[in-house]
């Protein structure tokens, strides 16, 4: 199970934060990304979240008011795909303290941070959640601190 | 503060004022002139978490005399094609270039379903139209209302496939899937709306900046009172120990330097 990419739009069609686990161009990207939102915006709340798209899999979720996208190939598991995106809600809800739409515009950083901690390389690399949130929390501290202001400057 | 703005465009009795009393809480619209809501302005300040803004809303109507209020839907069409290509010319350029969004509002009772949809395919035109002439974020919303709760489903159809999103303004709070719905996905909206002009109030990350500045301006030699004047016995002191250490030096040039030097930071010092 490997995810080709993550693509988080509001209903307004504005892209929220992306992430990028292939090597794809910038034309591309902009291509995929431009298509998608046309392709997930105009479907209703009940339709199915997976939809075929150029030769792979896009499985999307709602929660309030974002589209977690992401692209997965044509063979692997779509079901799990829903879990991955459902677990980094879950995980950004703990690390934000009831995450929304808002709060992902002005701390972006630690959306990336808890991605970054869930997946690697499109794959999972830490199921458990106390674990990732405990690594969110230090670097939280750590940027929080005397010590890093110090570093940076 | 520069404010942002926000249109309110819509035929009469389309819920303009209604939308625009829910984006400020506090402010109300007063004194409307009954003839026509055109040109109605009104100021209030949006607040999240992280940011605050003075928000415009514009209110804009057609036709421009209430008198027609009960035109037939191909009138009403019409008086919105003049309103469009008023909007396009190039005197309407500078409020298009400070405009951060647009509401375009309908009456679910008295606007035909062949009304709505060919004055949505009209304002899919125009933000088209926008999106092209500035790179400026513009959000679109259709905004309906009804007396009587009426399903919308038709109407939300269409304004999906112009690119649109529906709002039923009669409701409210969060539907099945924990979304906003109605009023409170408008105000979702602009709160989520990249503002060109905010206010980020970062005035605890300054205060506390503000207070390290105190500590790093107080001066390293002070007395045990804290102030940092010399009296006249330091001074003495001072005289006495650099005395001492001139006897010290042999060579006459590089005395007379030294007493210079030590002249010129008990002069700083005073």
């Amino acid at each position: 199970m490997s995810i080709k990419f993550l693509i988080l739009i509001s209903r307004q069609g504005k892209v929220r934060l992306t992430k990028w686990y292939t090597t794809t161009t910038q034309k591309t990207k902009s291509k995929i990304t431009k298509d998608l939102t046309t392709l997930i915006l105009s479907r209703r709340a009940k339709m199915c979240n997976i939809v075929e798209y150029q030769d792979m899999k896009i499985i999307y979720r709602r929660y309030a008011s974002l589209f977690f996208v992401i692209g997965i190939d044509n063979d692997d598991n779509e079901l799990m795909g829903l879990e991955i995106i459902h677990r980094y809600v879950e995980q950004m809800d703990k690390a934000y303290g009831k995450v929304s739409e808002l709060d992902i515009i002005f701390g972006f950083e630690k959306a990336y941070y808890v991605l970054d901690e869930l997946l690697l390389d499109g794959k999972v690399q830490e199921s458990s959640k106390k674990e990732v949130l405990k690594r969110v929390l230090n670097q939280d501290d750590l940027e929080g601190s005397e010590e890093f202001d110090v570093l940076i400057n | 503060m520069i404010p942002n703005h926000v249109l309110i465009l819509g035929c009469p009795k389309t819920g303009k004022i209604r939308i625009a009393d829910w984006l400020s809480e506090d402010e109300k619209l007063e004194n409307i002139n009954a003839e026509s809501h055109s040109g109605l302005i009104l100021k209030t300040r949006l607040r999240t978490n992280y940011y605050s803004t003075d928000l415009n809303i514009l209110i804009d109507e057609f036709p421009s005399e209430r008198s027609n209020i009960n035109t037939n839907d191909s009138l009403k069409f019409n008086e919105l094609k003049l309103w469009y290509e008023e909007f396009k010319t190039v005197e309407c350029k500078e409020l298009r270039d400070v405009l951060d969004g647009l509401i375009f509002t309908v009456n679910l009772d008295s606007d035909s379903t062949d009304y709505i949809s060919q004055s949505l395919s009209l304002i899919s035109d125009l933000k088209d139209f926008m999106k092209s002439e500035s790179d400026n974020d513009i959000f679109f919303i259709i905004s309906a209302i009804s007396e009587q709760k009426v399903p919308f489903e038709d109407v939300e159809d269409i304004a999906i496939s112009n690119g649109l999103e529906f709002i039923y303004f009669n409701e409210s709070g969060t539907n099945e899937f924990k979304e906003k719905v109605g009023k409170d996905r408008i105000k979702e909206i602009l709160e989520t709306h990249e503002w060109k002009n905010i206010d980020l109030g970062n005035d605890d990350y300054e205060n506390h900046k503000m207070q390290k500045l105190d500590d790093m301006r107080t001066m390293l030699i002070e007395s045990e009172d804290g102030s940092h004047q010399m009296d006249f016995t330091t001074v003495l002191d001072k005289l006495q120990i650099a005395k001492g250490k001139a006897d010290s030096i042999s060579d006459i040039s590089e005395r007379e330097k030294y007493a210079k030097t030590v002249i010129g930071e008990i002069i700083d010092y005073i």
